[in-house]
């Protein structure tokens, strides 16, 4: 192993505890997952839809962009259930089916956020995240891992429990965390 | 607009992007790729994964130069994996804050960086971030480009 260090910056630090700490870990439900497919250089559609999304006052839990296959990317915004037909007849007004471009909503969802001290510099938290999930047969929808925290979203009528297999599989401390906005349980 | 006031940046160090598409199922073909870069000790400083297509799940995950070597080398060892990744090498977070959960933030920051000509390799927000992966060696100007747009907003020229 000393050889793998040996290009690693002096300030890099790893921290490791059998437990993984967390600060505790919070449900949110009651919420939709916007799916859209384009290619990349159709974005401007995408700033328009948050615009008019904006406007009306819409607030996102979480967004992602992953890039699929043949330049196309696909955005994930979660936001409460409570605009979805709103941000569906948006979307079958200005996605263009034709072009490859393509959306789903799905709901309701749930997501399960947490992070803990050191999660920057600690490895093995995805393997251990997606090794709860796998023993319990929990299917997530979509999954974050940056800065620091952990998002996972789920089909509502399995967050509890997952939030209830996380528990137990991290450390959480006996105080709950607090995170932004949201209904929350 | 208060809401949408860009207050600060966080850049990372140079990293390496590895996105894998078309996945049948996470958990088969991605949980041994993760226990293998947990035996191995490396971090991923920036992951993302989207299924709720069970036929075509992807992954996307960077880590540090150093480790890309041993990380390649993990997952040509899975046959779930070999032939469905592609690595974009010179890669490096611009995180943003405070995003306020604010859609018109968001929108903002995608407006900028496309406007600048950047292509947007990645996003995850986070908990009052959003975090962009974006060519390292355009980090700067992302960010110049970003603090231009929202000065923009905050005139009232958007």
């Amino acid at each position: 192993m000393a050889g793998k260090f040996k290009n690693v910056m002096e300030t890099s630090a790893v921290y490791w505890e059998p437990k993984i700490k967390t600060y505790g870990f919070q449900e949110i439900t009651d919420l939709s997952l916007l799916e859209v497919t384009m290619k990349a250089d159709r974005f401007a559609l995408v700033e328009t839809m948050l615009q008019d999304a904006a406007h009306a006052a819409v607030r996102f839990h979480l967004v992602l962009i992953q890039p699929r296959k043949d330049y196309t990317a696909q955005i994930s915004i979660v936001f409460d259930r409570e605009w979805e037909d709103r941000i569906d007849h948006y979307c079958t007004s200005e996605v263009r089916l034709d072009q490859e471009e393509h959306f789903s909503i799905r709901s309701p969802v749930g997501l399960i956020c947490f992070f803990g001290p050191h999660f920057g510099e600690r490895y093995g938290i995805a393997e251990t995240t997606f090794q709860v999930l796998a023993e319990n047969n929990l299917r997530i929808l979509a999954a974050g891992f940056s800065g620091s925290a952990v998002y996972l979203v789920l089909p509502e009528n399995i967050t509890q429990r997952a939030k209830t297999v996380f528990e137990s599989a991290f450390e959480v401390p006996k105080s709950k965390p607090s995170y932004g906005t949201g209904k929350t349980s | 607009m208060a809401a949408d006031e860009l207050k600060g940046f966080n850049i990372s160090t140079e990293l390496v992007l590895i996105n894998m598409v078309d996945l049948e199922d996470l958990f088969v073909s991605v949980l041994p790729l993760l226990q293998a870069i947990k035996k191995n000790r490396i971090n991923i400083p920036f992951f993302s994964a989207g299924c709720s297509d069970t036929e075509k799940q992807s992954v996307s995950a960077c880590f540090a130069r150093e480790d890309v070597p041993m990380v390649q080398e993990l997952i040509h060892q899975e046959d779930r994996l070999r032939n469905r990744a592609d690595t974009i090498h010179g890669v490096g977070l611009l995180s943003i804050y405070p995003h306020r959960s604010s859609l018109s933030f968001l929108g903002a920051s995608i407006a900028a960086l496309r406007n600048a000509g950047l292509p947007i390799y990645g996003l995850s927000s986070s908990i009052s971030s959003l975090i962009f992966v974006l060519p390292y060696s355009r980090l700067e100007q992302a960010a110049d480009s970003l603090k231009k747009g929202f000065s923009c907003i905050k005139k009232g020229g958007h």
